[in-house]
């Protein structure tokens, strides 16, 4: 997994802060227009995650003899 | 003729006898009851194994026990048949677990006995596993089913994942140690895996056992890496599921407790998708209607202001013109000026037989005073 792929946590942690700042009442128009767009990208983001990574087994090799 | 029996010194014999044995036993594995167990020095143990007809003593160290055994127990040993030259015939142990389901059972409970008062099982050392996890350290035998169901349903809920397998045997003599290997070689990695997972499908007891000895149950207490082990089927509870952070009750079920379902995560981030777009447009609801209330308030604001104004306006307007003569005029009065031209205010500006002009609302008059009366 290359060090800039980022992980499912943390894609979701970020999306957790935009919805909960959404909530906020005293948002001015405009921030909530970016935090909604924010938002539906990182939506994007973490379904192709799903859908897309991959899982990968290795297999290590053992310090006995098998 | 018979062949003159050779002599040979005690030593020589003891020492030929051995050789003698260790080319017919190099091994030999031996099962019976167990009996007059001694500790000694908490270094080495004594016991012997028994049934109905023979008792055989045995030789061996502290760390070869498989955990606290009781008088009685089966138990399997293979070792070395050794002569010793001053203290007789026994057999140095080189392994030895309780065999039979009883035994097996037993000699669990004693030691899960034991480990229980250690604090080992608590559920307060439980750490809870990450959720979901990104490495997962796997120990199992990559030939079971066991693995094969395991990864089948992880790849069906999860993505993403790395998977870092080490292949060990699940049974027999060497499990214990090789299981412990893995446990030991994950932990010490720089960058350990998130969690361990440790899986092993059905079998008999004997099957299983690697899993409730005390060296394994310790690795798995011990693990800096949290855990999760899932061995046999529901029924069968091992003493490295009990000191592990999580327990599952078979392999399938330790891959659906470690990873979420992406399957309900998709619907639930499309329903969040929904959720924001309708937050944000009730914002801009809010914020339309916002700016709607805010002109009519500024509207209303005016209005009332301009109201305020227009009454003000009338108000003085009012004043002005009730002082306006002429609405006095109107409502009877008259004014009176002396020929002087000057407002007659008091009688006692003005005497008899002088000419006065009384301006009327229409019209006016020029009198003369016949008559003063200056109450």
């Amino acid at each position: 997994m290359s060090k800039s792929a980022r992980t499912y946590t943390e894609i979701k942690n970020e999306l957790d802060q935009v919805v909960s700042a959404l909530q906020k009442e005293d948002l001015d128009v405009e921030e909530a227009l970016t935090l909604y767009e924010q938002g539906q990208q990182l939506i994007k983001e973490l379904e192709n995650y799903l859908q897309q990574a991959e899982n990968k087994v290795i297999e290590l090799k053992a310090k006995f003899a098998k | 003729m018979e062949r003159e029996a050779i002599e040979l010194s005690v030593s020589d014999f003891v020492g030929l006898f051995n050789q003698t044995l260790d080319m017919a036993y190099p091994s030999v594995t031996i099962v019976g009851e167990l009996a007059n167990l001694r500790i000694s020095r908490n270094k080495w143990i004594y016991f012997d194994l028994k049934d109905e007809a023979a008792s055989v003593k045995f030789f061996g160290s502290v760390y070869q026990l498989p955990g606290p055994l009781e008088e009685g127990l089966l138990i399997k040993v293979r070792g070395q048949p050794r002569l010793h030259n001053l203290y007789g015939f026994s057999i140095n142990v080189q392994s030895m677990q309780p065999t039979g389901e009883g035994s097996i059972k037993k000699a669990a409970d004693l030691l899960k006995q034991q480990l229980d008062k250690e604090g080992l099982f608590d559920a307060s050392r439980k750490r809870s596993l990450p959720y979901p996890p990104q490495r997962i350290g796997l120990i199992t035998s990559k030939q079971s089913a066991a693995y094969a169901d395991f990864i089948k349903i992880i790849n069906s809920r999860w993505s993403g994942l790395t998977i870092e397998l080490i292949d060990v045997q699940v049974q027999g003599e060497a499990a214990p140690q090789q299981i412990i290997t893995a446990i030991n070689q994950f932990n010490s990695d720089t960058r350990p895996p998130d969690v361990l997972v440790l899986i092993r499908g059905g079998g008999s007891a004997e099957d299983l056992m690697a899993f409730s000895t005390e060296e394994v149950t310790r690795a798995v207490a011990t693990s800096r890496v949290p855990t999760l082990v899932a061995i046999g089927h529901e029924i069968d509870v091992c003493l490295s599921e009990l000191a592990a952070d999580q327990r599952a009750s078979t392999p399938s079920n330790a891959a659906e407790l470690l990873v979420p379902d992406k399957l309900s995560l998709l619907n639930q981030l499309e329903s969040l998708s929904l959720d924001l777009t309708n937050i944000t447009n009730s914002y801009m609801r809010a914020a339309h209607q916002n700016i709607i209330d805010l002109s009519k308030s500024i509207r209303d604001n005016f209005e009332s202001r301009l109201k305020a104004a227009q009454n003000h306006l009338m108000a003085s307007s009012a004043i002005v013109a009730a002082y306006n003569p002429e609405s006095i005029l109107k409502r009877g009065y008259a004014i009176v000026r002396a020929s002087d031209g000057n407002v007659v205010h008091s009688a006692k500006e003005v005497e008899k037989g002088n000419l006065v002009n009384i301006k009327l609302h229409k019209g006016a008059l020029v009198a003369t005073v016949d008559k003063i009366n200056s109450n």
